[in-house]
Order: C-alpha cells, then sequence, then structure tokens
C-alpha cells in the first residue's frame, strides 16, 4: 500500500473514488503495459464491487505479477504474491510459477516433480508450446530420475533418459553416440529442442558451424536452451553475432570464456571488452594487467595473443586515438615498473609508431631502436642476428628517397639497372643509412640482400666509386648468386665491358633459364655489344653477338626485343651501320622473309633505322616501303602499326621525330575506319590512342563508335566511350554519382560476359572513386577552408588534379594488366622488355 | 594471427621444425579439403620460414590479432584450439546457471 500512497501525493485517485467503468479501463490499460503491481490495485477495488465477476482477473494479475518477479529473481516478493493467490483460490498457484520459484532456488528436482505433478493432473489436456517446453527443460536440468515420471509417464521418461545419455555422450566427445541417442526424439515431443541443441552441440565440436548455426538459432527467446546456445552462435560467428538492447553483454562473454575452458579469464575479459568498447583503451590495457600476473607476455599462449593485441592496435587507430592510446600506455607503464617484457613491447611499438614521423629526428630514431636493444638484450639476451636486422631495418628507414615520385628499388636487378638515371634522388641520410647498413653487416656479413641493400643506396646517391666497390664485393662473396651475377652483367655492359658482361649474363641464366628478365637483358647485352661493334666497323665481332641473340630469339611475333625476326631487323640495320649495305639488304629481305604480318617488320626496320641513325639513303628507301602501307590501310594493319608504334615510343621517349610519325599513324588508322574491322584491332588502336600524349578524340570516337554499332552492349567499348567521355573536357571533371553508376551498369555487363580482368579493372575503378567520393564529402570542412583563403577555386582544381590523376593512373592500370588477347603477363612482359630496352637506345645518343 | 600458433610450433623452433609442422599442417589441411585453413597456414609458413624473417616478422609485425580484447581471444581460439566439449557436470551446471537467466 505503500507505493499506493506515494501515489495518492503524486495526485492519483484513490480506487474507491472511481466509477466501475474507469476502474475497468485503468486495469485494461495497466495490464496492457504489464504492469501488474497497479493493475491488482484497480482489480481489488473491482472485486469488492462484483467479486464473481472480477476475482478471476485479479488472480490472473497476481499470476502475471507473480511470473514478473520471478524473471526478475524477486523470490521473496512473489511467495508472498503466491500466499495471495492461495488465499483467494483456496488451492497452491499454478505448477510452473511453483517449480520456477523451486528453479530459483537450486531445488531442480522439487521443479520437475511439480511440473511432472501439474502434467499428471491436466492429463488429457493438450500442452501448450510452452508449457511442454517448461516441463522438458525443468526435467533435463533436474538431472535425477522422477519416480513419478518413471511410474506414470515412461514415454517421457524414455526420452529424458535419452536426452541425459546424450549429454554425457557429448561431454565424452561421443557425438556419433549423442546423435543416435536423441534420434527416437520426435519433432512433436517435448524434447524437440533438446534433440536440436545436442545436435548443434555436435556439430559445433565437429566444427561443422554451419550446421551447429543453423540448429542453435532456432530456439525462441524466452528458452533456457536460447540462452544456452548464445555463446556458442558468438563464438561461431567470431563476436560478431548482433546483441539484443537490453541483453547484458558481459554475462554472455563469461559464458563464452566458460564455454571455451577460459574461466580464469572470466572476470578479466568481459570487463576489458567493455572498457576497449567504450573507447578506454589505456583502462582495458590496465585491467588485463592488473588482474593477469603474467600479462603482458611473448611467451606463446593466448596471453600472447593478447599482448599482441594491446601492443599492437595502436597500428590501427586513428592518429589522434593512436596517440592518446599510446601515451596513456606510456603513463601506466611507468607507474608500473620493473616489467621488462612490457616495456620491450611497449618500446618495439613506439618505435613502429613514430619512426615514419616526420618531426623525428634521425639521430633520435637511432637512438629509438637502440633503447629498444637495450631492451631486448635485458629480457632474452643478446641476438646479433637481430641486431643485424635492426641496424639494416634503419638502414632502409634513413636510405629512403626523399623525393616524392621517385621510385623505390626494385627487387628485378636489371630493370633497375637500366632505369638507374630516373631513380637518382635525394635520400633521407645517406652517410647515417651507409653507417646503419655497414653496422648491420659487420654483424652479419652474409647477408646478401643487406649487400644488395647498401648497392642500392650507392646507386641512388649516385655514387659510382662507392658503388663499384660494393659489387666486386659481393661478386667475390656470392660468386655463384644469379641476382649478383645479373646485376654485376648490367654494370658492365653499362660501363661498355660487353664481353665481361655478358660472360656474367650467361652465368645468370645458366643458373636460372626461366628467369625472363636475365634472358632479356642479355638479349639487349648483345644487341648494345653487337651496334657498338657495328659502329666501329668491327664486322666479325659485331655480327658474332648478334648470331648469339638470335640463337637465343623467339619465333614470337609479338616479342620486339626477343622475337627472332625483329633481331634479324636490328642486325641488317647494324650491317648498314657498319657499312656492309649488301650484307645489310640480304638481312633485312631474309627477315622479311619470315612474317612480315600487316608490314610490321617494314614499320619497326624504319623506325629503328631512324632512332639508331642509319644512313640517310638507306632509311628513305625504308621510307618508300612503308609509304604503301599507309597509302592503302587496312584497320588490321593500322592495328599491327600502333603494336610496333607503342614499342619504340615506349623504348624512345621524347623523340621529336615520333609526335609526327604519330599524327602519321592517326591518319592511317583513320582512314582504314571505313572498313570491316575485328573487335581486337579496334581495341589495340583505340588503346593507342589513349596512351598519346594528345590523344586524338576523332579516332577514338570512331572506332568505339563503330564496335558499339555491331554490339551496343560490349563492356570494354562502354568502357573505352565513358573514359573518353572523362578525357575530352578540357579540365577533367572529378567523379559523380553518376559516373559511378555508370561503371557499375558496365560492369555488371562485364560480369554476364564473365570478362573477368575488366570486372577486376572496372572494380578497382569503382572503389577508387566511392572513396574519392566520401573521402570529398568527409573533408568539406577542408574544402570550405581552403576556398575562403583561396578565391580561385583552389579546392575545385585539386579535385580535378585528384581525378586526373586518379583517371591516369587507370589508364596505365588498363594498360598494364589488360592485355588485348586477356593475356595480361605476357603483356606485362613485353613492356618490361620494352623499358629495358631504354638504354640501348640511349646509347645512340652518347658518342662512344 | 601469430604464425607460430597456426603452425603450432613455438617462437624458438628452427627452420627445420617450422618447415616439419607446415608440410605436416598442408598434408591435413589440402587446397580442395579446406581452402581457408591452407591459405591460412601458408600464409603462416611464408612468415616465419627462416631466421631472418622471423626476426623481422617479431620486430615489424604491425598486425593486430583482432578488433577488441574479445575478438583477438576468439580468433586465437578459433583458428589455434580445437575445440573441447564441457564435461558433463559441467555442462549441468552451465544449463542449471542458463535458468536462472
Amino acid at each position: 500500500m505503500s507505493k499506493l500512497k506515494k501515489q495518492k501525493t503524486k495526485g492519483y485517485e484513490s480506487p474507491k473514488l472511481l466509477a466501475t467503468q474507469v476502474l475497468e479501463e485503468k486495469t485494461a490499460a495497466d495490464l496492457d503495459q504489464q504492469n501488474y503491481r497497479r493493475a491488482k490495485e484497480w482489480l481489488k477495488e473491482l472485486c469488492k464491487r462484483n467479486k464473481g465477476l472480477y476475482q478471476p482477473r485479479l488472480i490472473a494479475c497476481y499470476q502475471g505479477l507473480a511470473q514478473q518477479m520471478l524473471e526478475k529473481g524477486q523470490l521473496h516478493e512473489a511467495k508472498t504474491v503466491f500466499e495471495q493467490i492461495r488465499l483467494l483460490t483456496g488451492r497452491p498457484v499454478d505448477g510452473r510459477l511453483e517449480a520456477q520459484s523451486r528453479t530459483l532456488t537450486d531445488d531442480y528436482n522439487a521443479a520437475a516433480s511439480v511440473m511432472v505433478r501439474r502434467y499428471g493432473e491436466e492429463r488429457g489436456k493438450t500442452l501448450t508450446t510452452a508449457e511442454g517446453k517448461s516441463l522438458a527443460d525443468a526435467l533435463v536440468i533436474a538431472f535425477e530420475d522422477i519416480p513419478e515420471l518413471q511410474e506414470n509417464h515412461p514415454d517421457l521418461h524414455r526420452e529424458l533418459l535419452a536426452v541425459r545419455t546424450a549429454l554425457e555422450h557429448l561431454g565424452a566427445e561421443r557425438f556419433a553416440d549423442a546423435q543416435n541417442e536423441v534420434k527416437e526424439i520426435g519433432r512433436y515431443s517435448v524434447f524437440a529442442d533438446w534433440r536440436l541443441f545436442i545436435k548443434g552441440l555436435c556439430a559445433f565440436y565437429a566444427g561443422d558451424d554451419a550446421k551447429a548455426l543453423e540448429a542453435l538459432q532456432r530456439f525462441g527467446k524466452d528458452s533456457l536452451l536460447f540462452s544456452a546456445a548464445r555463446p556458442f552462435i558468438h563464438i561461431i560467428n567470431g563476436g560478431a553475432t548482433p546483441l539484443s538492447k537490453d541483453e547484458a553483454k558481459e554475462p554472455l562473454l563469461m559464458d563464452i570464456c566458460r564455454v571455451l575452458h577460459r574461466p580464469e579469464l572470466d572476470h578479466v575479459l568481459p570487463r576489458a571488452e567493455y572498457l576497449w568498447r567504450m573507447g578506454r583503451h589505456a583502462d582495458s590495457f590496465d585491467h588485463v594487467s592488473r588482474m593477469l600476473s603474467d600479462f603482458p607476455t611473448n611467451e606463446p599462449g593466448l596471453l600472447r595473443t593478447l599482448s599482441g593485441f594491446y601492443f599492437q592496435a595502436l597500428f590501427h587507430m586513428s592518429p589522434n586515438q593512436g596517440d592518446k592510446y599510446f601515451r596513456d600506455l606510456h603513463y601506466i607503464l611507468k607507474k608500473r615498473q620493473n616489467n621488462d617484457v612490457a616495456n620491450l613491447l611497449y618500446t618495439r611499438s613506439r618505435n613502429l609508431f613514430f619512426e615514419n614521423d616526420q618531426g623525428l629526428s634521425d639521430p633520435d630514431l637511432l637512438r629509438m631502436w637502440e633503447e629498444f636493444l637495450i631492451c631486448h638484450k635485458r629480457v632474452a639476451g643478446e641476438s646479433s642476428r637481430l641486431r643485424a636486422v635492426v641496424y639494416a631495418h634503419l638502414g632502409d628507414l634513413l636510405g629512403d628517397t626523399l623525393l616524392q615520385g621517385v621510385p623505390k628499388g626494385d627487387d628485378d636487378p636489371c630493370e633497375s639497372w637500366f632505369d638507374r638515371r630516373k631513380k637518382k634522388g635525394k635520400t633521407r641520410n645517406f652517410r647515417l643509412a651507409e653507417e646503419a647498413y655497414e653496422k648491420s653487416l659487420a654483424i652479419y656479413q652474409a647477408d646478401k640482400d643487406i649487400h644488395l641493400k647498401l648497392l642500392g643506396l650507392y646507386e641512388k646517391a649516385g655514387d659510382n666509386g662507392k658503388r663499384n666497390k660494393k659489387l666486386d664485393e659481393i661478386s667475390r662473396l656470392f660468386p655463384d648468386d644469379k641476382d649478383v651475377l645479373a646485376r654485376n652483367g648490367n654494370y658492365c655492359i653499362e660501363r661498355k665491358a660487353y664481353l665481361k658482361g655478358i660472360e656474367y649474363l650467361k652465368r645468370a641464366v645458366a643458373l636460372d633459364p626461366l628467369a625472363r628478365i636475365n634472358r632479356e637483358a642479355l638479349g639487349v647485352a648483345y644487341i648494345k655489344a653487337s651496334l657498338h661493334f657495328a659502329r666501329q666497323k668491327k664486322s666479325p665481332r659485331h655480327r658474332g653477338f648478334m648470331k648469339e641473340a638470335v640463337e637465343m630469339g623467339e619465333a614470337d611475333l609479338t616479342n620486339m626485343t626477343l622475337g627472332r625476326p625483329y633481331l634479324q631487323v636490328r642486325q641488317a640495320i647494324f650491317e648498314w651501320i657498319g657499312g656492309w649495305e649488301k650484307e645489310g639488304n640480304l638481312l633485312l629481305a631474309e627477315a622479311m622473309g619470315n612474317g612480315n604480318e600487316g608490314g610490321r617488320l617494314s614499320y619497326f626496320a624504319y623506325l629503328i633505322s631512324r632512332t639508331y641513325e642509319a644512313p640517310l639513303p638507306l632509311i628513305s628507301q625504308l621510307e618508300n616501303a612503308i609509304k604503301t602501307l599507309f597509302a592503302a590501310p587496312t584497320p588490321a594493319g593500322a592495328a599491327a602499326l600502333t603494336d610496333v608504334f607503342k614499342y619504340v615510343r615506349l623504348i624512345v621517349p621524347g623523340k621529336w621525330w615520333l609526335d609526327k610519325e604519330s599524327k602519321r599513324l592517326n591518319a592511317c588508322a583513320l582512314k582504314a575506319a571505313d572498313q570491316p574491322c575485328t573487335p581486337q584491332d579496334a581495341e589495340k588502336i583505340v588503346r593507342y590512342a589513349f596512351d598519346e600524349r594528345w590523344p586524338d578524340p576523332e579516332l577514338i570516337h570512331l572506332y568505339v563508335k563503330k564496335m558499339l554499332k555491331l554490339d551496343p552492349k560490349s563492356p570494354l567499348f562502354l568502357y573505352f566511350q565513358y573514359l573518353h567521355g572523362k578525357s575530352s573536357h578540357l579540365f577533367r571533371p572529378p567523379p559523380m554519382e553518376k559516373d559511378l553508376q555508370r561503371l557499375r551498369d558496365i560492369q555488371a555487363i562485364a560480369v554476364e560476359r564473365n570478362e573477368r580482368l575488366l570486372i577486376n579493372l572496372l572494380g578497382k575503378e569503382i572503389r577508387q572513386i566511392e572513396e574519392f567520393l566520401s573521402s570529398s564529402f568527409g573533408d568539406d570542412d577542408d574544402y570550405d577552408s581552403d576556398e575562403e583563403e583561396d578565391d580561385d577555386g583552389g579546392g575545385d582544381n585539386r579535385k580535378a588534379t585528384d581525378f586526373e590523376k586518379l583517371t591516369e593512373e587507370l589508364v596505365e592500370e588498363m594498360d598494364r594488366i589488360f592485355d588485348p588477347r586477356g593475356k595480361s603477363s605476357s603483356r606485362r612482359k613485353k613492356k618490361k622488355a620494352a623499358t629495358s630496352q631504354a638504354s640501348l637506345f640511349d646509347d645512340s645518343e652518347c658518342p662512344f | 594471427m601469430d604464425p607460430y600458433e597456426v603452425l603450432g610450433v613455438s617462437p624458438q623452433a628452427d627452420d627445420d621444425t617450422i618447415r616439419k609442422a607446415y608440410l605436416e599442417l598442408v598434408r591435413r589441411f589440402s587446397p580442395d579439403s579446406d581452402p581457408e585453413a591452407f591459405k591460412r597456414i601458408s600464409q603462416a609458413y611464408e612468415l616465419v620460414k627462416n631466421e631472418k624473417l622471423r626476426l623481422e616478422h617479431y620486430l615489424f609485425n604491425r598486425d593486430a590479432p583482432g578488433d577488441t580484447p574479445f575478438h583477438a581471444f576468439l580468433q586465437r581460439v578459433r583458428v589455434c584450439e580445437k575445440r573441447k566439449p564441457m564435461a558433463f557436470e559441467q555442462m549441468k551446471v552451465y544449463l542449471r546457471k542458463c535458468t536462472k537467466k
């Protein structure tokens, strides 16, 4: 009554003063809201007015209240309500409620007996599903024989025994036996859910997560088995199970620890998880380290995993979060001194976290890692290999190139060799980097990679003296290493020590005949040597080298570096350069006889004769030959010529006459556009046009339109159309939602046609645009502030420039991965080969 | 995930022991029978197959084993531990506890 008194003071009316209709309305409203406490007050008053009518409703209300109290664990209060029910009905309370109260006092046997008694009393009546489940749950968790059940309900008893035995089998890892035991339990049995639970657990322990999940997710929320199955579901989902709002998470996590046989963690991890999720990362670490004496550790096991988590999580946080977490960790560890392992892990994480910080000075960087080495020595003793690796790492950091856009050193020795001049850039701290590498090598001299890195550092710095000395040392230390041999060979070729260089390269190829890069390097070395001797009019030597090149050449017309017909053409040009015109003519005729498909060899001969600066009359002779090609072009012919042109353009960029040549080629391809054309040829022509610095819009438009007329849903040409549309604007507009949609539509067609390379390419572009769009929206504030400072629309320009870069990258990517015949690897090889030839042509500009 | 845990070897194990463990595991989890496990095992092996790689992994690895502490725990259990059912008596206690939720 005290509550009612309180309510009275708050302005509630006394039930006595209310009309019956009002009381009925209030009762109904409170019952709807499961507010049984207040409903019973209205019902009591109604009972006084008409006992016969309202008493059954009052009893039902008391039962609801008792149920509610039991669910909240308010056993004492529930017993008072039971007494009220008994006074009103003259009988004990409903069996389910009584059983529930017995369960709360851990009297499972009594609870089961009550349920059995009730089942016996109501025999003949059909049990509701909920009643059946309650009966089954009470019987199972009693885990004891109920004499009444055995005597009066043998069927139920048999099924109960089956469930119990199955649980025993399950505990002993006899999963097949467990499933066999419950096989006889029918779908409509009160134990059907228990059968499902056992089936789910058997699947869980057998590792069949899909089957386990299917079984364990079927229980209703009010069931015991729902709670029992939750930890298993959570484990299967790897912690990603959505949790209902009213579900207390910590008890679930505790159960998971128990289910996974980690009871020692059930008071540690749930709290740590809560703190972590609340953003109190360092508190979470602090909690775990206070609760687990062996944490953090480097010893194998779960605690090592947790240590790894806490000391590596900062690399996956936002900079601000990471910074805060790092500072808090520092504070906690400082408070708790004498934990060497924690300090070691902390120092390591700190170093990795800050080593790329622009504000960190080079001596500080060295000092930080030396501190780590001291910590490590204290914990694990001296390790010279570890010391060597740390110094090598410092060498990498300090030797890193400062200039943006300068490519980093490549694993491929030949490529880095040929591109050496392009890669020169300022290193962060050459002296310290050199010292660090040398310290590393002083500790462990047999590390070839470090020697090569130091060599790379000298290359970057352009210190040829040190580089050559180092190379000699490496050759002495690793005489039979193919990478070293190849590197050495390429250096020799650069120094025009052809014989020595070719010897090294031959040995590298012999050690790994499948390494294409070394084969191509050897081919290039032969060509360079041959050209050199042809210019010196030393015919035996020049011919000898070209003979070897042709012998190792391939009959492939697409490989313009090692393809035998192209090598023969080169040899013919060298003969001309040497002044042996007759021999050159013979060789050229022989080469053309080997397959001058679409005039590609003639065009190749013309372009490289100009590149090598062959005698002018002979160049004119070749020009006359190719004039016929340009006079009556076909799309196939034009496509073949673009292949050759692209190759020469790639290896000798910046030649003024190539721009003029490009115009002639464009005109030729345009002229051929009226004739029938295969999609492959059209693709080659369009790609060529896109690759040019100033793409011919008409050429692209004509061929794309032509192909889309033949196949309006060709995803590749739709994509070209999209790219063309984007690039035809003077200021490329940034991508918008409609671009994204268009690309998605094209990708859907590509998926239908199973054009995998195009699907991947489009996927990449879509992702980049999505990122671009999301970052643009995210950076709105920044743009606003930029615009305030810079009224000329710097923000827009920046957006446009970003997109331009993005588009260019994609066109490059497209060229790289999307081979016209759908074979990306050969395309890459071809491009690599072409790149490595660049130095060959560069030589023609340098007087020998 | 910790490659040593995946391969079931100690971080102090030598090249031979690691290789043996790797070969044993790929025999059990072939690319056909369990592609996910095979990939995990191969990746783990590539990280620690020789001393230099092991040291580099120890020094420079930045991968966190999970998004949260509990997630890290679950990931480790999922990858490295065989699921073992509760003993009958434990199950009894567990189920009875579930009635009180």
